[in-house]
């Protein structure tokens, strides 16, 4: 894979020569000072970065004067400039490059990574799906402990309540092994105060209180625990409830490595949360259906690109809201 | 800005352009043709009758490109070649209009020659001697075919042509592309090496000197023959590298016998023909033989007709080729990475690698910048006065235009009974109906999305990562977006769509926010904290909660408005299903009874409806929508354009609400 750094000026400056208009997928969208008037505002620098590039050879220049890009670079920019799928990748921790694109159009790809100050740009080219699992795995990931990989593939489509509760009980499973009581959660430990306050003061939904009370309403609990235990997210042992292994373990800090966000950029912006910790992948992704659901997919360390970027690449079904439906039919209507 | 021409890839594509060229070119191509034949015609007349003195003898050197009967072969070899050399020389080189025509630049292309032959020799390397014995056998070899030193002297003619086009010349593309086309098929598994100038340049100074060669020795065809066997003695000599005394002898007895070759005298003309009518025409023409001999010149005339046909269309060809695909660049890295470009995209290609147009002035670019910019971004959505009902009537129209559409997506869409679209059939939309979309939907979604994903709150709290977040790391920063990032994913689920779930979870937090504020209004901040004191932790107190309940109730108004505007009723449902929060439910069940055990319903109402039917609440809303969807500073162009949406929805939904309190304050009531 050929790797190009540029300055923000200079992508701006190969942007323009390149002469294909922007669609509404280009992550040149994402460039702030590219428009017309940060353009025109400085000429003279970008007067010089061209003529940079045309010294390098990266530009030349037509009969009519009319600056054009070398073929390699036109066959670059002319992806970025009119991709049929764009990926957003951003990663949590803390590096210089934390946010990346993946553009594709007619099966070749180019990878656009953008640094935090957003003034320096690298574009990695050509890369396919397989080769991005790679580079996901090798850039993104990174390395894991031996001892700990695994071969595992799980998922499950959660309901809204479903996953509040167990978003709920990971918290309060996470309390148990931080105030080291090596407690194992229970119905009832986890309506005690402290794990009640601890849940209360870093629960996910915050403000809105009325779901931690449903931890006190035994309907509730009665009806989504053994939903839970029935799909396999949890395991009821009389008054215990003990989470699937790699849930419980791995979001307890320091087994969570890293966040990455995987997300589609089109209308529907479908997107996904990869964890990864210590004890596997974890990918969490909402479904924008009515009712709303929550896949949770489970990856284990010993996977390959292939099947994990098939894995992140696959999005959840959206389903069409009212209004898109009531245009859709006064449109039908109208046509018969 | 010139439309570019479609760059052959091959030389199959490139003689599909020359035919299509031809095609366009036929009235052209006529009338050419047509003043050719009559030319050569008339020339040949000439040279029958006055230069060989008759047709029935050989009595000048003219005599070799006559069509004489016995010399039918050299006649029409040469005739035909003349007609198209004429063709592309006049018509394809000096003369027309196009970049690389007209007198002017074909001189300066011929003074430009000799750099372009020395450059391509350097860029040749060590092969150039190789190449240039083998083109100079070949082309001895042809003249051996041929016979005909005049024939070969046009041919030479057409080679020096040849040169001084250069790598812009259709023959250099031509080479180019076979050399491309042998790479694929025979190297497949190989990476396409760079076509070398160097090539061009040996093959056309070798077929050159060749010819060159013939044309000049006496005794042929025994001389060429001696020529061509001490020539190939002396190229094996030095591939086999045997250098030294076995080739300078071989060399100089080459000289040697060049040079006595040249010693050769050279033969006298018979007399005749038009001296016979007294060199005078009327005689000429009203004497025996005249018929005769301008028959002579039919076949000549018609192979000038047919070589002026090839002539056109190569001339043609360079005219469709120039400047954009004479001489496309290859990659300049030396990895020689090739990326395809889009078969649909027509790429233009660099002009002469010998004609750089230097640095460029800020006076150029400020001539072209406009051209660029409107090529490349065009109008942004920031740009124009978006107008939202024209852009759904448009909307509805694509929808119409979709329903024609047939297979996968007409059938999805026209067919699908819940409107649920997979992954699958989403991909495909988005695959072809991109243009579909209208414009201030994508922004918007994507800013909603956007915000709703760069804030997701998930992670701090579950993780409980706050002792271990670096800091400045941006999920630090997310927890304070967390309830609007749920709110707007419940609003979803709800059924809203994704522009308006955003536009409402933002406002109504906002507004939450904005009532919050103690400075403006110090009695909700002392309820909320009474009710927390008193009644904290239970469901009446969350019924009451003015946090929880405010924020319903913003969802409610602008719910409410948004019924009222499109004539539709989600609000009752939800009403109903306790969406808003306690005291709405309340209030709408009238079971103020069981709140008023806790706390004062009536007079929470009170103040509430006191914050959101004041005047100075609108001021507020106006200010803080004015806040809410200004763009951070340094922030992209995608999230500007949602934000210049949510701004201009928000403020539509807020006037409308305004003017419904107005309304309402009328009549002594509100909403």
């Amino acid at each position: 894979m050929a790797y190009l750094v540029l300055s923000r000026r200079e992508i701006a400056a190969l942007s323009l020569v390149c002469g294909k208009k922007l669609n509404t997928l280009s992550p040149m969208h994402r460039m702030d000072a590219f428009n017309s008037r940060s353009i025109k505002s400085d000429l003279k620098s970008m007067t010089e970065t061209m003529n940079q590039f045309i010294e390098d050879g990266a530009i030349w220049r037509n009969a009519e004067g009319v600056p054009k890009l070398i073929r390699e670079l036109q066959g670059v920019f002319t992806v970025i400039h009119t991709p049929d799928k764009v990926i957003r990748i951003k990663k949590a921790s803390k590096e210089p490059f934390s946010e990346h694109y993946y553009v594709h159009k007619n099966e070749i790809g180019v990878i656009i990574s953008i640094n935090k100050e957003e003034d320096c740009y690298t574009l990695g080219y050509p890369i396919t799906e397989s080769s991005l699992g790679t580079w996901i795995m090798d850039e993104m990931i990174g390395e894991i402990p031996e001892k700990d990989k695994k071969e595992m593939r799980v998922s499950w489509n959660l309901e809204n309540e479903e996953f509040e509760l167990l978003a709920l009980l990971i918290t309060g499973q996470n309390y148990q092994y931080y105030r080291g009581t090596n407690q194992i959660l229970s119905r009832n430990n986890i309506l005690d105060e402290a794990t009640l306050a601890y849940i209360r003061e870093h629960n996910i939904f915050h403000p809105n209180q009325e779901i931690i009370n449903k931890l006190e309403n035994q309907a509730y609990m009665n009806q989504w625990l053994p939903s839970l235990d029935d799909k396999g997210l949890i395991r009821l042992d009389g008054d215990l409830i003990i989470l699937h292994s790699v849930l419980g373990d791995g979001f307890i800090n320091p087994r969570l490595k890293d966040i990455i966000e995987i997300t589609e950029m089109s209308p529907f912006m479908r997107g996904k949360q990869l964890y990864v910790t210590e004890a596997g992948l974890i990918i969490i992704e909402p479904c924008m259906t009515n009712p709303m659901v929550w896949k949770i997919g489970i990856e284990g360390l010993k996977t390959t690109p292939k099947t994990l970027i098939d894995r992140l690449l696959q999005f959840g079904p959206v389903e069409i809201n009212k209004t898109f439906k009531e245009a859709i039919k006064t449109g039908l209507n109208n046509h018969q | 800005m010139k439309k570019s021409v479609v760059e052959p890839k091959s030389l199959f594509q490139l003689l599909i352009l020359l035919l299509k060229s031809l095609v366009k070119g036929i009235p052209k191509m006529i009338l050419r043709s047509i003043l050719v034949g009559v030319i050569v015609w008339i020339l040949h007349a000439y040279l029958i009758v006055v230069v060989n003195n008759g047709y029935l003898k050989e009595a000048s050197k003219a005599a070799e490109i006559l069509g004489l009967h016995w010399n039918m072969k050299n006649a029409t070899m040469f005739w035909g070649i003349a007609g198209w050399l004429a063709t592309y020389f006049f018509f394809g080189r000096l003369f027309g209009k196009g970049i690389i025509k007209g007198p002017k630049y074909f001189f300066m292309s011929v003074a430009k020659t000799p750099g372009f032959l020395v450059q391509g020799f350097k860029k040749l390397g060590s092969i150039k001697g190789p190449l240039l014995f083998f083109t100079s056998i070949t082309a001895l070899v042809i003249g051996l075919i041929i016979e005909s030193p005049m024939v070969l002297m046009l041919l030479v003619i057409a080679c020096v042509l040849f040169m001084t086009s250069r790598n812009e010349g259709l023959l250099f593309l031509a080479m180019k592309l076979g050399y491309g086309d042998i790479q694929r098929w025979f190297f497949k598994n190989k990476a396409l090496k760079h076509f070398n100038e160097g090539i061009f340049v040996a093959v056309l100074s070798g077929l050159l000197a060749g010819m060159i060669l013939y044309v000049l020795v006496p005794y042929r065809p025994y001389s060429v023959y001696l020529l061509l066997f001490m020539i190939i003695i002396m190229a094996v000599l030095i591939l086999l590298k045997k250098k030294g005394l076995k080739v300078n002898v071989w060399i100089i007895g080459l000289l040697s016998l060049y040079g006595f070759l040249m010693y050769e005298t050279i033969g006298q003309a018979h007399d005749g023909g038009w001296d016979e009518y007294g060199r005078n025409f009327s005689n000429w023409w009203h004497g025996q033989g005249r018929n005769e001999a301008l028959q002579t010149g039919t076949i000549p005339a018609i192979v000038s007709i047919i070589g002026s046909i090839i002539g056109t269309m190569t001339s043609q060809g360079v005219e469709a080729l120039a400047p954009t695909g004479v001489s496309a660049p290859e990659s300049t890295t030396s990895s020689q990475t090739y990326l395809p470009t889009d078969g649909r995209d027509e790429v233009e290609a660099e002009n002469a690698l010998d004609l750089p147009l230097g640095p460029m002035s800020e006076m150029d670019l400020k001539d072209i910048i406009d051209q660029l910019i409107e090529e490349v971004i065009g109008e942004t959505p920031l740009g124009g006065i978006l107008d939202i009902p024209s852009e759904i009537e448009a909307f509805i129209d694509i929808l119409e235009e979709v329903y024609d559409v047939p297979g996968l997506i007409g059938d999805g869409i026209s067919g699908a009974q819940d409107f649920v679209l997979t992954s699958g059939l989403i991909d495909r939309i988005f695959e072809t109906y991109d243009s579909y979309i209208p414009n201030w939907i994508t922004k918007a979604a994507e800013q909603t999305a956007n915000e709703s994903w760069d804030y997701m709150g998930v992670v701090k709290d579950l993780l409980d990562m706050n002792g271990s977040i670096p800091e400045g790391n941006p999920i630090a920063e997310l927890m304070d977006w967390a309830g609007i990032t749920k709110d707007a994913l419940d609003n979803i689920g709800l059924g809203d769509n994704a522009v308006y779930a955003g536009i409402k979870s933002f406002l109504s937090n906002k507004i939450k926010g904005a009532i919050f504020d103690k400075d403006k209004q110090p009695g909700l901040i002392i309820m909320d904290m009474l009710t927390t004191i008193f009644v904290g932790g239970t469901k009446a107190g969350d019924i009451i909660s003015p946090g929880k309940t405010i924020q319903g109730g913003a969802n409610f108004i602008i719910d409410k408005l948004t019924d009222l505007y499109n004539g539709t009723d989600d609000v009752t449902s939800r009403l109903n299903d306790g969406k808003y929060g306690g005291v709405w439910q309340v209030a709408n069940e009238t079971t103020e009874v069981i709140a008023d055990g806790v706390y004062n319903p009536d007079q929470f109402a009170n103040d509430f409806s006191e914050v959101v039917t004041s005047d100075d609440f609108y001021d507020g809303m106006y200010q803080t929508n004015d806040e809410l969807w200004r763009p951070a500073e340094g922030s992209w162009a995608i999230k500007r354009a949602g934000c210049y949406v949510g701004h201009q929805a928000t403020e539509g939904l807020i006037k409308i609400a305004d003017g419904t309190r107005q309304l309402a304050s009328w009549l002594g009531s509100w909403v």
